[in-house]
């Protein structure tokens, strides 16, 4: 069955609530909808969104091979990363000129080994953000130290940039760092997503990285 | 049933009011839609969606650990209703900037009455953002005085950076462009009951700012 609705001027009375009416369509045929909820909030109610948080971490260089803010969706998992939001804040000392990169290497297996691509892991928290939630996660969110066989790729940048900036003596303006891939950043498994930078950071930073779990 | 609508290339001819027509389908099948109000318009006039803000003298957001706490939210035990934080918003008011990040911080198993863990929470009404309309909020809000035990102190978490940064700044002295510190969360924190979620920041702020923050109040 094709639904339809019908194409008019949003109604200048409101409607009544237990009534049935016909959906309103747009001019070119389209449905027109609102939204109950923010974008992710089916996703976080049904326990599917995760925060990992580093509280102070300076960030390598690109061609690091010690990330110290990533995630790791292990080979064999059946679900897909998909990163919603990346915040940084900043720490302490003063910074690097430079700007802060997504990179990211494949064929990384499900587990830490001698000859492996991934030769060492510390493991970080992921707290669910329906908080309280049962739901764990089933990527490996991590924190320095991390230890790469091979210096992953940039996959791209984040857009956040900073000059040479002393804090005590520096008169700026608050900063907002803030990326949203808005679904264009899937992590599939057997796949590591880290944080780099075009020039190791001197600063450090509370890291914040939310994604959700999709199943593949 | 199934329902359907038609893949089609957007017409270039308006439709006419009155009539019916099938809905569009994307290419990939999808239902193509616009919206007709602003995300949280429903919400909104359904009484659902509720501003906290302090006082605009401001305070200073502390450290997230430190016991006393300046601005927060508190969804208690039984209240039956889920917090969603819709966005936040923090303005400068005053004062030379401790360089550091502002973040939002929880506790859970924080009840519903004062005692321990929560010592004092001088609650405030949040505005209903359906103006002198809308519902009463089922939770608490304080916009100044949060007072932890110091074990609940100790175990305060971070729910994550709110990714705004403040150096040094002195307001007198500063020339500096205008600036914007504001998330918007989209859905991705859901504040359960028995929880306290709070704005706070990585070290001392030591600047004093308004803060507010919108939230939805979600049925269980």
């Amino acid at each position: 069955m094709i639904i339809q609705g019908q194409v008019r001027n949003p109604n200048t009375s409101v409607a009544t609530d237990g009534v049935s009416y016909d959906a309103l369509q747009g001019k070119q045929g389209e449905l027109i909808v609102s939204d109950l909820h923010g974008k992710y909030f089916t996703q976080s109610y049904r326990g599917n969104l995760f925060v990992m948080n580093v509280t102070a971490t300076a960030i390598p260089v690109t061609t690091t091979t010690a990330p110290t803010f990533a995630l790791w969706n292990p080979q064999g998992n059946m679900k897909l990363a998909n990163i919603v939001k990346l915040s940084l804040g900043y720490v302490v000392t003063t910074s690097t000129a430079g700007n802060i990169l997504w990179s990211y290497q494949l064929g990384v297996g499900a587990n830490v080994g001698t000859a492996a691509p991934i030769t060492a892991y510390a493991a970080g928290t992921a707290t669910n953000l329906n908080i309280g939630s049962g739901v764990v996660t089933t990527m490996k969110p991590g924190i320095a130290t991390i230890t790469l066989t091979a210096a992953g790729t940039v996959l791209r940048a984040t857009g956040f940039s900073q000059l040479v900036t002393t804090p005590a003596t520096a008169y700026l303006p608050w900063v907002t760092w803030n990326d949203e891939p808005d679904g264009t950043l899937i992590v599939p498994p057997g796949c590591i997503i880290y944080l780099t930078a075009s020039v190791a950071t001197a600063s450090t930073y509370t890291c914040s990285m939310v994604w959700e779990e999709v199943p593949l | 049933m199934i329902i359907q609508g038609k893949v089609n290339a957007p017409t270039n001819v308006s439709g006419t009011d009155g009539v019916s027509y099938d809905v569009l389908q994307g290419k990939s099948q999808e239902l193509i839609v616009s919206a007709l109000h602003g995300k949280y318009f429903t919400q909104a006039y359904r009484g659902n969606v509720f501003i906290g803000t302090t006082a605009a003298a401001g305070v200073t957001p502390p450290i997230f650990s430190n016991a006393n706490e300046t601005f927060g939210i508190w969804n208690y035990a039984g209240s039956g209703v889920l917090a969603v934080p819709i966005s936040c918003q923090i303005g400068y008011v005053s004062g030379t900037a401790a360089p550091g990040n502002f973040l939002y911080s929880y506790l859970t198993g924080m009840g519903s009455s004062l005692g321990t863990p929560i010592t004092a929470f001088t609650a405030v009404n949040p505005v209903n953002a359906y103006l002198g309309a809308g519902n009463t909020a089922k939770v608490k809000f304080a916009p100044a005085t949060i007072t932890l035990s110091a074990a609940a102190a100790a175990l305060t978490a971070i729910v994550k950076t709110m990714g705004v940064s403040q150096m040094t700044t002195t307001a007198a002295s500063t020339t500096a462009p205008m600036w914007i510190a504001r998330e918007d969360f989209d859905g991705m924190i859901v504040i359960p009951p028995n929880t306290l979620f709070m704005v706070a920041s990585n070290v001392a702020s030591a600047t004093i700012c308004d803060i507010t923050l919108v939230w939805e109040e979600v049925p269980i």
